[in-house]
């Protein structure tokens, strides 16, 4: 019994030790451990980093992945005690919350010469807090709306294919109708899909919030309800309050509701795959469902731009990479997550992914995006995309916001709803 | 006639219970053998159809097998829980012993306030631990892991309440041949406490297997990943989930505690009523 006890302490131990990734090149310096933690399948990729090497032979990896939904704890708790991890892939919208808790370094100063040119706005300003860079960033997302080819022909509807043709929201809901099969309440194909984003169940601000924003006007007078409907935040991320509750965001909530409620479109359960299945007519969902389709196009299909009500809007924003501030190596920690970031290595890292970069320099290397029905990603993104609320509550806001929007698509009163959000948000920006 | 309908009646409300514990199992294991496209084909509305895959397939399992690192994970989340399972039998026996068999001025303060961190929730802890753990150089290692769970307050009180319920004279008789602390300890008061241990050892191999939050924290390498993480790394925003895999992992990971329970739920039983009763 001693003796087995022993045997699996030890072969516990001897399991523990984490294997670094090889060198070949000869190193003469002092060696460095980059601890790197990100969710799986994420970058940066072995290729990539193995090129990277070749210039830095004293340097080698540490891996370590978690799942996408534990991220944000991990971080919290990892990035609180002595021993951080030196890279973080994260997600995006979170730059701001990170760098005001003094979690992530600035990296301003390791940006190389014409970066500042070939960023996508949306993507500068989602990564920046107070006048510093704090992630380069290396690829972007955004959502389009996804329809079954076949669904859509028996029903009779065209779904548009370019930004100029997009539908408007009550537009969207006709075809929505049209398409949707069954008994009202319990159909058989649904109008517009579940998500498969959060816990699939609607709400989430990344996906949903662009209702509301849409049914505002950027170029409005800021002090009007219009302008502060379409920011659904200070644009400086001060306050929070006259943001949510405008006359305008109830009108698109209200809306918004009936697609879950009056008009029944839409469920308010999640069913994961519904629209791979065949049960969905419409589905909201980021690239990642067009390369599953494009490897096995298990239905015929097409994407169509997302609905707006007044100013098409779609949110940007995807996991990127930081250095963090309590990094034992910051120097050399920065210089590989702004590389990660630039060139051929963030074109080796993209094209792995398949999701959109950040630098406008590398979007013509990728001819899945030249052409329909991929390119509508690229077109939105250019010409509709905007970060979520940027912000150093970023993460209160989301939570308390998705929060808001979910009991909104349960049925709840949209007015009511968004005032306890902006009072909540409110509270949490005291703090 | 009402002779007969009472335990109808209660079979019948029997029967329903165990439908409800036995159907989110029986629809995990299911979808195991169902084709990725077509999981959820049937899940609204129920019917027979959404707990039977009509067409059952072994990929989910295959490509699980050859595509993840599922074994690697059980043999490490194996070799946790036999640890910590070894290693809080030891301690808590120990401590138990200390608690009730030998008088010392404090003995029930130093019980109580063990029993008070029952009151703190794993997230409130979870700072400090992983700043003495990773202090200790323990991130990212099996010992990591298992070692801030070996101190169970349960465990000691479980384990108490047994010792408590020895007769002294066992012990007092055992002194008359001479036998000091350790002899007592390990030759009369443990084999007399079989079920309590066995209960114990039950209890924390089913904690330590399901663990998710700190084996997630401490140990993120993909090679010392324990399977309640592995199989949550499946799906994120940007890849789509694949869910016949996931299903077919949750399966994997149950099977073992499954069979384990089939096999000591009578000691199980027992301790857990002795625990109730006695004190």
């Amino acid at each position: 019994m001693k003796r087995l006890f022993l045997a699996v302490l030890a072969g516990g131990t001897a399991l523990s030790a984490v294997p670094a990734l090889a060198q070949d090149a000869a190193c003469t310096a002092e060696p460095v451990t980059l601890r790197i933690l990100r969710t799986p399948g994420n970058y940066p990729y072995p290729a990539a980093m193995e090129a990277w090497q070749k210039e830095h032979p004293c340097v080698s990896f540490e891996v370590n992945e978690v799942p996408f939904a534990q991220l944000g704890d991990t971080i919290a708790v990892q990035a609180a005690s002595d021993d951080p991890p030196d890279i973080l892939v994260y997600d995006g919208p979170n730059t701001q919350s990170y760098a005001k808790a003094g979690i992530l370094l600035p990296v301003t100063d390791y940006l190389p010469e014409g970066w500042a040119d070939d960023i996508l706005p949306a993507t500068r300003a989602e990564h920046s807090y107070e006048g510093e860079v704090y992630s380069p960033g290396i690829e972007q997302t955004t959502v389009a709306m996804y329809y079954n080819k076949s669904l859509t022909d028996a029903a009779g509807i065209t779904p548009p294919q370019t930004l100029d043709e997009a539908w408007t929201w009550p537009e969207a809901l006709a075809a929505f109708k049209a398409c949707q099969q069954g008994d009202p309440g319990a159909p058989t194909v649904w109008g517009l899909g579940p998500t498969r984003f959060g816990n699939g169940q609607p709400g989430l601000v990344y996906q949903d919030l662009i209702y509301q924003r849409s049914n505002g006007d950027p170029e409005a007078d800021p002090e009007s309800s219009a302008y502060k409907t379409f920011w659904a935040m200070a644009p400086d991320g001060s306050t929070v309050e006259g943001y949510l509750d405008t006359p305008e965001a109830i009108e698109a909530l209200t809306f918004y509701r009936a697609l879950f409620n009056e008009e029944a479109v839409a469920p308010k359960v999640g069913i994961p795959n519904a629209f791979f299945d065949g049960k969905a007519c419409f589905y909201i969902d980021t690239p990642a469902a067009g390369s599953a389709l494009l490897k096995d196009p298990v239905i015929d299909w097409g994407i169509t731009p997302i609905p707006y009500f007044k100013t098409p809007v779609v949110h940007t924003g995807s996991t990127t990479i930081g250095v963090t501030a309590r990094s034992k190596n910051p120097e050399i920690a920065a210089q590989f997550a702004v590389d990660m970031s630039w060139g051929e290595l963030a074109y080796m890292n993209v094209s792995q992914r398949g999701n959109l970069p950040t630098l406008k320099s590398l979007f013509d290397r990728f001819p899945v995006y030249q052409d329909y029905p991929m390119k509508v990603f690229v077109d939105q993104l250019e010409h509709w995309g905007q970060p979520r609320p940027p912000s150093p509550y970023f993460a209160q806001y989301d939570r308390v916001v998705t929060d808001a929007i979910r009991s909104v698509a349960f049925g709840g009163d949209p007015e009511e709803a968004m005032q306890n959000a902006e009072r909540e948000v409110a509270r949490a920006m005291r703090r | 006639m009402t002779a007969l309908r009472k335990p109808l009646a209660l079979s019948l409300v029997l029967l329903l219970i165990l439908a409800c514990f036995f159907a989110p199992f029986l629809w995990i294991v299911s979808n195991s053998f169902k084709p990725q496209l077509g999981i959820f084909a049937d899940v609204t509305p129920i019917s027979w159809r959404t707990f039977l895959p009509l067409e059952p397939v072994l990929e989910n399992y295959r490509t699980l097998f050859e595509r993840t690192n599922i074994l690697r994970a059980l043999l490490n989340t194996a070799i946790v829980s036999a640890g910590q399972v070894a290693l809080t039998l030891v301690l808590c026996a120990m401590a138990a012993y200390a608690l009730t068999r030998i008088r010392f001025r404090g003995a029930k303060a130093v019980f109580v306030v063990i029993l008070l961190t029952f009151l703190l929730p794993v997230e409130a802890m979870l700072v400090p631990l992983f700043q003495v753990v990773s202090g200790l150089g323990l991130n990212n290692t099996l010992l990591g892991v298992m070692i801030p769970w070996i101190a169970s307050p349960f465990g000691l009180f479980l384990l108490k309440q047994a010792f408590e319920e020895l007769p002294r004279d066992l012990e007092d008789a055992a002194r008359i041949d001479g036998a000091g602390h350790v002899r007592i300890f390990v030759s009369v008061i443990l084999p007399n406490v079989k079920v309590p241990l066995l209960t114990l050892g039950l209890v924390t191999f089913l904690f330590s297997w399901n663990s998710f939050l700190w084996p997630l924290v401490i140990a993120q390498s993909p090679d010392i990943q324990l399977i309640q993480v592995a199989i949550a790394q499946q799906g994120s925003p940007t890849q789509l989930p694949n869910w016949g895999e996931t299903f077919a992992g949750a399966t994997v990971a149950t099977l073992p505690l499954i069979l384990l329970f089939l096999l000591l739920q009578k000691y199980f039983t027992q301790g857990m009523a002795m625990s109730g009763i006695k004190g």
